[in-house]
Parts: structure tokens; sequence; C-alpha cells
């Protein structure tokens, strides 16, 4: 059956997700015709690129089969909070610090990601209570309240705006992006993880060391998740607790929304991208209308149900 | 009377049984008898309530009756114990044996006590060697079919199935099982036996139906009738006994040899099984469903590990942990159920083609997809793979291409020995002749094949030595003259010289 290209641009996903973030742009600027500047369009920016950290990682352990990862955004919270504890404002401790929440980051996803593969233990319960844990453990580490801030000149370089709309904060997530695109298309790695997440059986019997893989996933995307909480402590500067934990969440929709199959084994990287920015354009627009928190953590919540019953489906095989 | 009439049943393309008949008197034990696929687990699936069939009629002492779930099938007084065991680990044998009618005392509660003595007696009429408050993950895999048997026989049913249960049982449990089969019968009860064990079916049953290919092809009065019948029967071909296996018909010189298996025994499937394998060579493992070959198989892919025994590949001890493991050795295996462990379908052919590689070499390494593209592009030109574009899917493809893609996999990777796990299931005849080629070419370059079939015709076509399971050891192995389907029939069935 030959496709009509109208067909074709509606199932690409990534590129309907773009659209449908455009046209909620439109509808929000004819609601509130102020909220129409370079200013809103700078922070639509920041915001999506400090979720795109937590999403990268969280597509790789959605690609690697069966995944899911629900302590993202505890991740992010808790490396943050170490980034202000332990930066205090000197930049010299800028490398240090970003080892630091990359190791953390590794250690947690590694510990999710050992529970999942080797103890099969659901990832949903694992996770989860990876995140309780994390949750407490900032408590923790800064006794209730994170003291100290980044360097000034990491936050600058964060919130700078170029051309007044370009926030600081983009560049980092385009190179960071583009290197993790890079890793997952152009390294065994990449391969072999949608390999294991397409056909789990059929990749073990193939001679990839499927357990493994799908373990360092996990230890992958909290290493990314890691440095997601040192760039989103930069750009807020001070930190409080639990401030990233609702990422967890978003990041999900944002890939599910971008197309990446829930079920594994087909990550879409543009989709990624543009999933992302739907889902900060959303939250946007809920906020420009005036909603309630409440009311936009039960409608962004709501959806995420929906999609999860409109993804999770494997297409169906030819016998 | 239990009667079954012009029983249709399809799954898909494939056609289980067709017109099949069968029946049973009061009182009578009777063999269902077949070879592999002849239908004859469906006919006790479709008793069991546990598959439907399309079309035909089932007749309970001349009343049409209608069995469309396990429920209705107790509702008729029909107990199915099965091969595949049921028991649930987490509860005690009695429970086990009393699940869905317990005996109930004061308020419909469940009495303990009545049911508890209920099993301990059948326990004992059985001579099973466990008590009612033991759990079946301490038990042995002999005593669960026992209790699988006596789970059947709580229900006092008018009609008994039993699905290959002596399979597991010691010698002595069987003569023990067929006195109480022998008494039940005597009581009224209708028996039917599922076996590949002939001679026990002589001592047991005084009727047999043999299926073929789905068809019920004869109904034999086990008295008047031998082995070579039935078998003939099962097979369209009169069996011709040949000599037990011994190491000793190991030609050629050492050199030559690249496998060589001592004694490995694999959880209890395999008990014992000892074969020298030669570089080039194609050797096949025959025998009915489940008779161990199968996990033979694997085991040498590190699917599954020894029990004791040990394998030696070019003169070097062999260890696997893992399928990984083994591909690092330079073993490779295909196996023939595609869609759950060969094929990534939404993935596309090439990367299909370049998995086996794929799996060697750091995780850091870089590979591009058009690197993977090219290299599978390659195999796809050299071996007459016939697909649309190299970045298809390869659930694009019919099964019989998705297949060859899968051994163009394995040859671009080209390991030493080659495993094959039935690997042409559900493959068209002109494929299949094809995949057959890639085989002999495969060997003629050097690699050592092992394949596992349930096909006979494939086993004789292909291989140059055919090893033939029967109950988890090696029963005889054929080569040059030997090579008939009538040895290879009768060595299935587990006849030898002796008996014959």
């Amino acid at each position: 059956m030959k496709r009509t290209r109208v067909q074709k641009l509606l199932n690409n996903t990534a590129l309907m997700a773009l659209a449908l973030s455009i046209l909620l742009f439109v509808i929000m600027v004819c609601f509130r015709p102020t909220a129409f500047n370079l200013n809103t369009i700078a922070s639509i920016l920041s915001f999506s690129s400090m979720l795109l950290f937590v999403c990268a990682g969280q597509m790789i352990v959605i690609t690697s089969g069966d995944g899911i990862d629900l302590a993202a955004g505890a991740i992010m919270s808790t490396t943050a909070c170490i980034t202000v504890e332990f930066m205090r404002g000197e930049n010299a401790r800028l490398i240090p610090a970003l080892l630091i929440c990359m190791v953390v980051g590794f250690g947690f996803g590694l510990f999710s990601g050992l529970g999942v593969a080797y103890l099969r233990i659901p990832a949903l319960i694992m996770t989860m209570c990876m995140s309780n844990v994390l949750g407490k453990l900032q408590l923790v580490i800064s006794n209730g309240a994170p003291r100290g801030t980044v360097s000034d000149q990491l936050t600058a370089a964060l919130t700078t705006r170029y051309l007044g709309f370009i926030p600081g904060i983009l560049l980092f997530a385009a190179v960071f992006y583009a290197i993790v695109v890079l890793f997952m298309k152009c390294t065994r790695f990449g391969h072999r993880l949608h390999l294991v997440g397409t056909n789990f059986e059929a990749s073990r019997l193939s001679g990839i060391r499927a357990r493994r893989m799908r373990m360092f996933a996990y230890a992958i995307a909290g290493m990314l998740t890691g440095i997601g909480g040192l760039i989103g402590a930069g750009y807020y500067r001070q930190m409080q607790v639990a401030t990233f934990d609702n990422y967890t969440m978003q990041s999900i929709s944002a890939v599910v929304i971008g197309g990446t199959l829930l079920a594994g084994g087909s990550a879409n990287y543009a989709g990624t991208i543009t999933g992302t920015l739907l889902l900060i354009v959303l939250s946007q627009f809920l906020s420009a209308i005036n909603t309630s928190v409440a009311m936009r953590d039960i409608i962004m919540g709501g959806m995420l149900i929906l999609l999860l019953i409109a993804y999770n489906r494997k297409p169906s095989v030819r016998q | 009377m239990l009667e079954l009439r012009n029983i249709n049943k399809a799954y898909g393309e494939v056609v289980a049984l067709k017109d099949a008949n069968f029946s049973i008197e009061r009182g009578e034990i009777v063999a269902l008898l077949g070879a592999n696929g002849s239908g004859k687990s469906t006919m006790v699936k479709i008793l069991g309530g546990s598959v439907k069939s399309d079309s035909g009629t089932i007749l309970i002492d001349g009343r049409e009756v209608k069995i469309s779930s396990s429920g209705a099938s107790r509702a008729l007084k029909i107990a199915v114990a099965y091969q595949e065991l049921s028991l649930l680990s987490r509860m005690t044998v009695w429970e086990n044996v009393m699940l869905g009618h317990y005996i109930r005392g004061k308020f419909g509660l469940v009495d303990q006590d009545a049911n508890r003595e209920y099993v301990k007696a059948l326990i004992a009429q059985f001579k099973i060697d466990c008590g009612p408050e033991d759990y079946p993950q301490d038990l042995s895999p002999s005593t669960l079919s026992l209790i699988e048997i006596i789970k059947a026989v709580s229900w006092k049913p008018d009609v008994l199935l039993l699905d290959e249960v002596t399979a597991t049982l010691h010698h002595n449990e069987v003569e023990t099982l067929f006195e109480n089969l022998r008494r039940l019968a005597k009581e009224g009860m209708r028996i039917v036996t599922v076996t590949h064990r002939l001679e026990e079916v002589f001592r047991i049953a005084s009727r047999a139906v043999i299926l073929r290919n789905g068809v019920s092809v004869a109904d034999v009065d086990l008295k008047k009738t031998d082995v070579d019948t039935l078998v003939y029967h099962m097979t369209g071909k009169m069996p011709e006994a040949v000599e037990r296996h011994s190491d000793a018909d190991d030609t050629g010189n050492a050199g030559d040899i690249v496998l060589n298996v001592e004694n490995v025994q694999v959880g209890n499937s395999v008990k014992g099984v000892s074969m020298k394998i030669r570089k080039g060579e194609i050797v096949g493992l025959g025998g009915l469903e489940g008779q161990g070959q199968s996990v033979f198989l694997r085991s040498l892919y590190g699917v599954h590990p020894l029990r004791s025994g040990s394998v030696q590949l070019g003169g070097k001890p062999l260890s696997l942990n893992s399928p990984a493991d083994a591909v690092k050795a330079g073993i490779g295996f295909i196996s023939g159920d595609r869609n759950r462990e060969s094929v990534f379908s939404q993935r596309s052919i090439g990367e299909n083609i370049f998995c086996a590689k794929l799996s060697e070499g750091s995780a850091f390494s870089f590979v591009t997809s058009k690197k993977i593209n090219h290299e599978a592009m390659g195999i796809v030109e050299s071996h007459g793979i016939k697909i649309g574009k190299i970045t298809d899917p390869i659930s694009s493809l019919s099964g019989g291409n998705q297949q060859k893609v899968v051994f163009g996999r394995w040859i671009y990777e080209s390991p030493n020995v080659l495993l094959l796990d039935d690997p042409t299931k559900g493959v068209d005849v002109a494929a299949r002749a094809e995949l057959h080629d890639f085989l002999r070419q495969a060997a003629e370059n050097g690699m050592t094949i092992i394949m596992v079939s349930s096909d006979n015709v494939e086993l004789l076509d292909v291989s140059d030595r055919i090893f033939v399971f029967y109950e988890g050891q090696i029963h005889a192995t054929l080569t040059g003259e030997d090579r008939t389907e009538e040895k290879l029939v009768s060595a299935m069935m587990g006849m030898s010289a002796k008996e014959a």
C-alpha cells in the first residue's frame, strides 16, 4: 500500500508534536496577546532545554524495552542539591562538580538497572522505590534546605540571551543532545540497545549480553540526568529540595508524545525534542489561562494516562 | 459411550485435525497414538475444553454435547492430566489436588481435615512418595506427574484423559499406576492414554486409535496387532529396526573432530549424551517432540547449564554461561521460533543481518547504519535473498524470506559451529529447499552444522548423520545406508533391533 504525502506527514510524530506546539502557542497568544514577546519565547526555550536533559535519559531507558525511569526527576533534584552544596559559588569547582554529578547519577541509575535487569524487579516498582529513597536523601544531604549557590559564571552562561530570545542553556542542551544522538546512532551500544528493546530473547540468542545492556541503559540515563541536575541548579542559581521531581512524568510524556515506542526498541530523536517543546508550551499555556497549579497537574497527569493507553501497544507482527 | 465425530481444527493455516474420529466405551482403556504434530494433543485439549473445535460433533451416550470451556468439560465429568505440570508451587499437595472442588464443611468453609483425608487416601492408593502437606517445589518430577494424575482422578470423572503422563515415571511407578488404572476401568471409568512408549500401550490399553497428520487413520485391537503395524499407521512407513547406538561408530581420525560431547546431562531431560562431530559435517538430531534433543542443542549454546559431562570445541574444553559466551567461542544458533527468538520485527533487514556481528567488540566502538547496511547488502546479494530495500523492516518479508535473513545473519558471522532448532518450521517448500542449500554450502566451506528437526524428510535430506533421541538419550545413530525413513521412524519410537 502506498502512502500519500499527507498520511506520511501525519504519521511523523516529531512533526506532529512541533505543529501542535505552534498551534498551542498561537491559541495562547489569542487568549493573551501580551504573552507574545521575546521573553515568553526565551523562557519556553529555557525550560524545554532543561527538560531535555532528563528526556534524553528517559528515552534511552524506554528504548531498552519494558523500561521506565520514575526516578529521573529525583536524580535530577538530588544532583542539583549536590551541585549547590558542593560548588558554594566557586567557579573553580565547576568541572569537579560536573564529574560528581555524572558519577552520582550513573551510580543511582546503575542501582535501578541492577534491580530491573538482574533481580527482575518491575521497572515501575524499582525506580519508584529509588525515587522515594532519593527524595529523602536530598533532605539528608542538605539538612532540609540546600545552602550555597552555583558559581555566578555558570548561571550567567546559562541565562544569557543571545539575540534577545536564545538562552545560553539552549546551546548547552544542543551540544549535549547532539552527543547523545551520536552515541545512540553510531556506537555498538546504541544499536544493541535497540535490538534488546525490540526483542529481548532474540537479542540474547544473537550473542548480545542483553541483561547487562538493560542495566547500563539505566546507568547512562542516570548519568545524563546528573548532568541535567548541574545545569538545572546552574540555571536557578539556588536550589530547593525536590525542585525537579515533576520532571519524571513530564519526561515520560514528552518522550512518548515524540514517538519513541513505549514498548521499547525504537527511539525518536527529533520527536523527543519536539515532544519536550510541546510539554513546556502546554504548561505555559495552562498557566497563561490562569489554571491553578493543582489543575495543571491534573491535566498533565490525565494526558499521560491517555498517552499510555494510546501508545502502549507493540505493532502487530506478520506471522 | 463417548464419541467424537468428524472433528476439524485448524490453527491459522496449519490443520491439526481433519475429520478425526474417536470413541470409547465405559470401562475401556484406549491409547491415542500419533507422531509429531499428528493432532493427538489437540484432541485431548478439545475434550478438556481448552481448545474449541472448528466443526464436528461430540456425543456422550448418544446425546450431543458442547464443550466450550474447561468448566463445561468438568461438568460432563471429563478430567485431564496434562503433560505440562499445572501444579501451583506455593500450595500444598492437597490444596493443589482439591483446587476447584474443595470439600465444604460448616458455613461453606473448606473442611481442611476432610480434604486432607481424601487426598491422603488417593496418595496411598497410587503409592506416591509424598504427604498431603508437602509443597510441589520440594518433590521430584515423577512424583509431580503422579500428583497431576490423582488431581484428575479426584474429580471422580467418567472420562479420564492422560497426556504423556508416564514420560517422567520410573518403572515401578508405571506398574503401580497401571494397576490403579485397571481398577478404575473395572469400576466403569473410560480412560484415554496418550503416550509415545509403544510397549506400554500393549500392557495397558485394549484398543488404539491412531492419528496421522490430523486424520484418524486406524482403530486397532491391540490383541491382534504388533508394534510394527502401529508404527506403520503412525508414520505411513514400515519400521526397520536399527542397531543400538554405540560410540564406536565414529570413524575418521581424531584430528577432524570439532565438537566432542561426553556424557552430557542437562536438567531432567538430557540423560547422558555423547557424540563426536567432524568439521564440515551436517548432523541431524531427530526424535519425537520433547525427547531432549532441543534442550541438548540449546545447552551447547549456553542457554541451559550442563548438570554434568563435558564439551570440547576444537580440542579445548568449552564452558558457557550465556549465549554471548557461545558466540565468542565461535558457535551460532538459529531458532525456528522466529517471532520470539530470532527476528527483530520492527528493525531493518540490515540490522537483522548485522546483529550477531554487532554483539562483538566494545560497546563504545563506532559503527554507523551506513556500514551496517553496506555489509548486510553484501550478504543479501551474494546469497540471492529477495528483499525490497535493506532499510525496510524485516516484518515486510514473508516468513520464508525472514528466515533466509536470519540464516544470512549467521553466514555473515560465520561461526565454526552452527546450531539450528527446527529452523524451517512454518516455511514453505521452496524457501525450505533454499535454506537447505544455504546449509550445504556453509558445510562445504567448513562450517559444522547440528540441526534439530521435527521433519523426517528434512533430516534425511540434509544430514550426513542422524542421532535419534529417545527419552533423553541417543537411541540410534543413522549413517550412510542406514539413513532411511523406515529406520528413522523405528528409532524415534524407541524400537531397537532386539525387540523387533
